[in-house]
């Protein structure tokens, strides 16, 4: 009878599916190079150096240069059925306004690509900052870019099929030379003073002109395919790689330049966006007048608020350790400073990141910086703070010194391992 | 489905023996928290007890061998000679025991119970003579954190005639104990003296000690007031004792490859290691039987624990070890830490911290029972006990860098810094209640707890916060007991299961809370005995706290996590069998057999930041770390005249290092022989000689905080005990 309940005791039990432990399994390892055959394990475990470049590398950069990538494709698609239009449009019925809805969707798919590149250039590591920043600029020049010379260029070579330029004529091409075409108002240029062969152009039909600005942006967009893919392919998991390179056989010491770079990177958020995009328009750095608006970023496209607010959020995810597609908040600069025991900086740089955003994107579709620095009046921007906005891009301007404080100071001070670009050492402000 | 097996289980149970002995009483049940060993088989309760003849059969040091033939019971080994136990009940995390009551002759026993519940000092086995372990509803009424149960350590009563002994052994541990005790009219005395020590069974390979030496001393007086003074049954006793500890252990393992070529080694990068302690108790108890119905008994204590561990910490730049050593991921850092090579670069200079701290765990408590027959067949005790209790833990760490030249550390006294000057501080009224009424053959036990508890947290260095929480916790709990006959019982009971939120942590910190609930069946005969019982645990919150031994950084010491939503489920059972007179007159055979299964896993998914469980994300199904799913041991013995000798294989299964998956290293299940023989050449005096790990099988314990570290090897011990 015992022997019969006992039988009838271990049925019981094993006819019960779930008594048992089913997860008595090893997990992949989360040890350093080993996270590059388990990218699961990127964002799990305690903090490392090659997390956060791996995490950086495949969740962070990859996503956004293939998005960017995407966009070019899009644009330079968006080019060719413009531009095909146009050329095949009968030229006694063509009219300056005749393809005004496919120059808007054409402009629109530019603002879209543009806006991607901001988040990029927010951080300029790798590929993009390699040989002076060639390949960025290659995408986007500003504030280098020359317009009035890519009008001249495309009168010069009005007529012609194809046009050449020189390898390093950076403020001819990328994404600002397609500003210049596609925002510059009909049956106008850009140039103080006009050479006659600009005249001479400026009375050709509209189509003419049309025709020869297609042949100019036709060849930009086909140079920004090709960069476009190169850095693509750069930091594609299936051919380069690069993410993986950054860690795999490095010591530690390598390990730690790398994220000097990339720590470095972030700080194009202090030398770019507050004092060029933002401090020289205001009349705070570098402006001899009250303020300079024509210094301001896309005159022609007003869309410097949004550039501004692409390139914070480009911080804010480089920062973290975001993906752009995702939102997954992964193993990032904050991180390190976490380990650090440094949360409160990581915490403080956040809150700052997400003020200067929301302050920006107030003017979002109603001023640009253009327009804001018109209001500008010397004491009174000197005496805007975040709290007291008297003068708005002098206040905005504060909203973004109240992330490179950080950055310069707390921030140095907690990653002792991490040295300050040379231009930010000494700056006292 | 959980539940239809909780209740399957005794339904289709087969009754052989309960483990539980009965045997006379003879000492005083306000020591022992199951309330008299006849109660064990009538228990409502899951209960065991370890008779003190099984006890001086063993003659172990490490707690974790006397309790690991208990079902339901896991001990994580540490050091491999039981120095600090880690004790775990009904898959209730084993780290540091933080997850039971620790009690000595009923008292709390921890360090600071309250403040600090990890368990740096446990009593020593030696001054043990019996041992209780309480599980589920059985531990309702002893806190604070009774959610996997309790352990009860009794020690020596004081003789009614002169008894003395001395005891001495001789191997790999060797041990020395004095005893006498006696009682001359109306006052009785105890003292004991034991020492421990060994050189250890590790070998830093650049030199070093690994070696043990461990001393306790024990005076008990109790004075009869009731004969003295006549009148009132009462009693007045004294009992104090002062304890040292120097040993020089790590936490630091090593590489699992090192592991596996030589599990004895020890890495020079430890060789400065040292734990040393001091432990001093006081308490004064009167106990009071007015009549045969109600009685009385009062304790006042006095616990103090002083100890400094000064012991490797990591790298300067805090890599993580655990994963590099259990990946072996970085060869080249095992030489540094193994001192095949110096140090390059700060980066891998080495930590070595300072952590004292002083434990002070006192109170007072007193326990009222009335019992009564207010009917035929019919019975009831009632149970009333107040405790108040104060204990506090002062922690004053320090670090100080240090770098590894010619296989020995240099210090860098200028980097010397403090890290942690933390005082915790609590204050608790606890008040338990339990009626046990027995009917025919029936026992229905209600009881319940309540604690208020208040407690302070103290940083006092820059920046200085003070953190204080008042908490108020109810624990319940029922239970029955129904006879079917004369040997055959079941049981069943459900009870709240708590553990109290420490000082320091944050407001959202919530407490640990499970609901428990378990059945069985219990069979005593003559010779035999069985126990089988299902318990199913339902946790609305399992928390896990950062301690040093499960690799969390200085910065989160005794900081609680919150994990969500688990379950705990399994059975425990066991089996004995005296087969007597086989060959010949008095030639017995005793033989028992127990066994655990338990299923530990988180019900929800969650983010954990706990080291404990690993860094990440915990799935649905990631199982608790460091429970094995089966465990059993099988014991066999030869009993003949004077002769006596028993056998004990026990297996644990494999276990998960962590719950999060990825990181997640698998501890393999193993197998060990233990050995012991007894001859008495005498009535007063035996020679005895044992081997654990007969075998000499190499075993993996753990691999936290920082790498692999294996179970003890095999080792001899003979010796001689003499009464007089």
């Amino acid at each position: 009878m015992k022997r019969i309940l006992l039988i009838g005791f271990i049925l019981s039990i094993s006819s019960c599916g779930d008594f048992k432990q089913d997860q008595l399994t090893e997990g992949p390892n989360a040890s350093a190079e080993a996270i590059i055959d388990n990218l699961e394990s990127i964002n799990s475990g305690k903090f490392s150096i090659d997390k956060v470049l791996l995490n950086f590398g495949l969740n962070v950069m990859v996503p956004s240069v293939f998005e960017f990538n995407k966009n070019i494709v899009d644009l330079n698609s968006h080019i060719e059925l413009y531009c095909d239009a146009i050329s095949n449009y009968p030229a006694e019925h063509y009219k300056e306004e005749t393809f005004q809805t496919q120059k808007s969707k054409l402009q629109n798919q530019w603002k879209k690509a543009m806006s991607t590149y901001h988040r990029l250039e927010a951080f300029k590591f790798g590929a993009l900052s390699n040989n002076a920043e060639e390949l960025g600029l290659s995408f986007y020049a500003w504030p280098l870019q020359n317009s009035c010379r890519i009008d001249l260029e495309i009168a010069k070579n009005s007529g012609k099929n194809d046009i050449e330029f020189g390898s390093k004529s950076f403020n001819l091409m990328g994404l600002g030379a397609l500003e210049t075409i596609l925002f510059t108002k009909a049956a106008s240029h850009n140039c103080p003073s006009v050479p006659a062969f600009l005249t001479k152009w400026m009375n050709e039909s509209a189509k003419t002109r049309h025709v020869d600005q297609c042949t100019y942006m036709k060849k930009v967009s086909t140079s920004l395919l090709i960069n476009a893919k190169v850095l693509s392919d750069k930091w594609d998991p299936k051919l380069e790689n690069f993410s993986v390179s950054m860690v795999r056989g490095k010591s530690r010491a390598q390990k730690l330049q790398t994220l000097n770079d990339l720590s470095n990177s972030l700080f194009y958020v202090e030398k770019i966006v507050k004092d060029t995009k933002v401090g020289t328009p205001s009349g705070i750095l570098n402006c001899k007048l009250k303020s300079c608006p024509e210094n301001s970023e896309h005159l022609l496209s007003k869309m410097s608020i949004e550039a501004v607010i692409s390139n914070l959020q480009g911080f804010y995810y480089a920062f973290n350790g975001i993906d752009p597609d995702t939102n997954i908040n992964g193993m990032g600069v904050d991180d390190y400073l976490i380990s650090q025991n440094h949360e409160s900086v990581a915490s403080a740089m956040n809150n700052a990141i997400t003020n200067a955003i929301n302050r920006f994107s107030v003017h979002v579709g109603k001023k640009s910086l253009y327009e804001l620095s018109l209001e500008v009046s010397k004491n009174l921007c000197d005496a805007s703070t975040s709290e007291n906005r008297t003068i708005e891009i002098c206040a905005l301007y504060q909203d973004l010194r109240g992330i490179t404080n950080i950055l310069k100071n707390d921030y140095l001070l907690a990653l002792r391992d991490i040295e300050a670009p040379s231009q930010s050492q000494g700056d006292m402000d | 489905m959980k539940l239809i097996l909780l209740f399957l289980i005794p339904i289709s149970a087969t009754a052989n023996i309960s483990s539980t002995v009965i045997t006379n009483k003879n000492d005083s049940d306000t020591l022992y928290v199951i309330g008299s060993k006849e109660k064990v088989f009538f228990s409502p309760g899951s209960v065991a007890f370890v008779e003190s003849v099984e006890l001086k059969k063993q003659n172990n040091s490490d707690i974790g061998r006397i309790l690991n033939k208990i079902p339901g019971v896991y001990i994580q080994e540490e050091d491999g000679l039981g120095l600090r136990p880690n004790i775990g009940l009904r898959g209730a995390h084993p780290h540091r025991s933080k997850k039971i009551t620790l009690l000595e002759d009923g008292i709390l026993i921890g360090p600071a119970p309250y403040s600090a519940s990890a368990a740096y000092y446990f009593p020593s086995p030696a001054l043990a003579h019996n041992v209780e372990v309480f599980k589920g509803p059985s531990a309702v009424k002893y806190g604070p954190n009774s959610i996997g149960g309790a352990v009860n350590i009794i020690t020596r009563p004081i003789a009614k005639k002169e008894e003395n002994e001395i005891d001495v052994s001789y191997g790999a541990i060797q041990k020395g104990k004095l005893t006498s005790s006696n009682t001359i009219d109306h006052v009785g005395y105890r003292l004991e003296l034991h020492r421990l020590q060994s050189d250890g069974f590790k070998t830093i390979s650049k030199g070093g000690e690994t070696g043990i030496e461990k001393n306790d001393g024990l005076m008990k007086l109790e004075y009869d007031l009731g004969k003295i003074f006549g009148g009132i049954d009462q009693t007045l006793s004294l009992k104090t004792a002062y304890n040292t500890e120097k040993s020089f252990e790590t936490y630091l393992g090593s590489s699992l490859d090192d592991f596996k070529r030589n599990p004895k080694q020890r890495y020079a990068a430890s060789k400065d290691d040292l734990m040393k302690w001091n432990h001093a108790q006081f308490q004064i108890n009167h106990q009071l039987r007015l009549n045969d119905q109600l009685s009385a008994s009062t304790t006042v204590y006095h616990n103090r624990l002083k100890r400094k561990w000064t012991r490797f910490d990591g790298l300067a730049d805090r890599r993580d070890l655990r994963s590099i050593l259990a990946y072996n991921s970085d060869p080249d850092l095992i030489r540094l830490l193994n001192g095949d090579r110096d140090t390059s670069n700060p980066d891998e200079n080495i930590l070595i911290v300072g952590n004292d701290r002083q434990y002070v765990s006192e109170g007072v408590q007193t326990f009222f029972k009335h019992s009564s027959t207010p009917g035929d067949n019919l019975g009831n005790d009632l149970s009333l006990g107040l405790r108040y209790h104060h204990d506090f833990v002062k922690r004053n760490h320090s670090e100080i860098m240090s770098e590894m030249k010619n296989g020995s550390l240099n210090y860098f006294p200028e980097s010397s810094k403090m890290t942690n000057l933390t005082h915790d501080d609590t204050r608790a009224i606890t008040v338990f209640a339990e009626n046990e009424l027995s009917y025919n053959q029936t026992i229905f036990s209600i009881g319940t707890r309540l604690e208020f508890v208040k407690n302070k947290s103290s940083s006092l260095l820059s920046p200085q916060e003070i953190k204080e929480n008042d908490e108020t916790i109810v624990v319940p709990g029922v239970g029955i007991n129904h006879s079917f006959n004369d040997q055959l019982v079941g049981l069943f009971g459900i009870n709240r299961g708590v553990t109290l939120v420490g000082p320091g942590q944050s407001t959202e910190t919530k407490e640990e809370a499970s609901i428990n609930y378990e059945a069985g069946f219990r069979y005593l005969s003559p010779s035999s005995s069985a126990e089988l019982i299902g318990f199913y645990s339902d946790y609305s919150n399992i928390k896990g706290t950062c301690s040093f031994s499960s690799g969390c950084a200085a910065d989160k010491i005794d900081l609680e996590f919150d994990g969500g939503q688990a379950e705990i489920l399994g059975v425990e059972a066991q089996a004995a069998h005296q087969f007597e007179n086989v060959f010949m007159p008095s030639f017995d055979l005793p033989f028992s057999v127990n066994y655990t299964r338990t299923v530990s896993r988180f019900t929800a998914d969650s983010i954990s930041s706990n080291e404990e469980w690993g860094l990440g994300q915990i799935k649905k199904g990631d199982p608790l770390p460091y429970i094995p799913q089966d465990q059993w041991t099988i014991k066999g013995g030869i009993e003949y005249k004077k002769f006596n000798s028993d056998i004990t294989f026990s297996w644990k299964g494999k276990m998960a290092d962590q719950s999060v998956k990825v990181g997640r290293k698998i501890i393999p299940s193993y197998g060990v022989i233990d050995w012991s023989m007894q001859y008495k050449y005498d009535k007063d005096g035996s020679l005895y000689t044992k081997v654990d790990n007969l075998m000499d099988k190499s075993y993996l314990t753990s691999l936290r905080p920082y790498g692999a570290r294996g179970g003890k090897p095999r080792m001899l011990t003979v010796g001689i005990n003499q009464r007089f």
